[in-house]
Parts: structure tokens; sequence; C-alpha cells
């Protein structure tokens, strides 16, 4: 798989955004996508910087994404920072009103409802996210 | 991401144009803000150009609405792109808030 490994900062998102958007695009991805895609991307990497580095600075991370078939668009996130699994986290109640509710949460509701599969794993010095989008065949423009 | 905004009778019409991401929300949120701290009390969000919202992009949105309702104010939206539309929806937003296909609809639900 190709990764890109940049430090973990808000100037970033923009060369990670393009690298994994160039490539989708590349692949024949239609603009539904490609817009998916780019959503998860985002939540992720501002998950990695808010808390994984938690304002740290010299952390970095690795993003990389591969077609694992022909049907599926892998992105995978790796971080050297603090354990930290966006999964744990509780879902927001999306049905208060706008009183009662909380401002977080909301990016890894997202990310839940736009991926197909979020895995998390812990390794021995990181944090892993993989994230397989099921490419329907009309979402394919060109291969 | 561009913010224009207009007058228009008691509403305040905000046109945002570009994306309103990690990056470019705090900016928003700021714009309208000041807006309200001037006295505005009902916002209207036309994002006919908005190409792109994120959960930072939500969260500005629900910073302004609660702002809002505390001075009993209110903010609904209007244009929305099926893109916009979606993570609207996932989101408990299209609940949450009046949502209309065109400006003059969002306009005519401030004067009833």
């Amino acid at each position: 798989m190709d990764t890109l490994r940049l430090p973990a900062t808000m100037e970033h998102l923009e060369r990670f955004r393009s690298y994994v958007l160039g490539k989708a695009e590349n692949w024949g991805l239609a603009p539904d996508m490609l817009f998916k895609i780019e959503l998860v991307l985002e939540e992720l990497l501002t998950n990695v910087i808010n808390y994984a580095y938690a304002g740290d600075d010299g952390g970095e991370v690795e993003v990389g994404c591969c077609l694992a078939d022909d049907s599926t668009f892998h992105l995978s996130i790796r971080d050297w920072g603090k354990p930290f699994d966006p999964l744990a986290r509780q879902d927001p109640d999306i049905t208060q009103g706008i009183n009662e509710r909380g401002i977080g949460g909301l990016g890894i509701h997202l990310v839940r409802r736009m991926a197909d599969q979020v895995t998390y794993q812990r390794e021995a010095d990181g944090n892993v996210l993989n994230v397989y989008f099921q490419i329907p065949r009309e979402c394919i423009i060109s291969t | 991401m561009e913010t224009k905004f207009d007058k228009k009778g008691n509403a305040l019409v905000v046109s945002v144009n570009g994306r309103l991401d990690a990056i470019t929300a705090p900016d928003f949120e700021t714009e309208c803000s000041k807006r309200i701290n001037q006295g505005e009390l009902f916002l209207i969000a036309d994002f006919a150009e908005l190409e792109y919202i994120s959960s930072a992009g939500l969260r500005s949105v629900l910073q302004i609405a609660k702002k809002l309702r505390q001075s009993k104010g209110n903010i609904n939206f209007c244009c929305l792109s099926s893109m916009v539309e979606n993570v609207f929806s996932i989101s408990g937003f299209t609940t949450m808030f009046s949502i209309h296909d065109s400006l003059d609809k969002a306009l005519l639900d401030y004067e009833r």
C-alpha cells in the first residue's frame, strides 16, 4: 500500500486530502464515494491531531490507501500517539433538541455511517485504523 | 470558504461559498457570532454554494444555533446540496432545524 507520512497538524490536512482523493479519482471512483472518503479522512485525522496527540507537537501520522479488490477501497491511518480508540466513543443522541445537544461525538458517528467497516488496533507503539468502503458498481466511472 | 451577509426584512441571510471543514468552520462561527452580538436574531444559512461539510462545520452550526436560542433567536437553512443534506440527516440536524428548498421559503418561515 502506498502511504504518505507527515507531521500531524491541521496544516497538513489538505496534503492528505489531495493525496487520497487523487488516488481515488485515478481509480475512477464517482463523486459520491469521493465525498464519503474525504469526510471519513478528515474526521479521523482531526481525531488523531486533537486526541491521540492532544496538542503535542512532533507526532506524525501516516495515511495509506489502496483498492483491496475490485469492489473495496481500503483507507489506513496510523499514528504514534497515546492509545486512542475513537470507536470506543458512544454515539451522540441525535434526537435531542438544540439546547440539549452536546457538541462532541458527531465526527465518529459520521465515520461509522459513511464507511462500511472500521477497525481499530493498538499496536506496540501506535494506533492503527483501517476503514473499508464497498464500492457499488455504479460508483466506478472507469477502471 | 467565503461568507456573504445580506439583510432581508428581519432576517439576516448568510450565504456560504466553499467548504465548512476543520480549517474554515471556526471562521464561519466567528463571522456569525459577530453579527449575533450586534443584535441579529433571525439567521438564514443559504447553503446553495456550500460544497462540503464535516463534523467541524456541524459543530459551528450548532454553536451558532445555541447562541441564538439564548437570545430567543433562530436559524434556518435553505438550498442544501444532496451531500450536505445527507450529513445533516445522518446527524439528526434535519429534525432539529427548519430546512427549505429555496431562500423565499426560508424567508416566509420568519414572516409567519
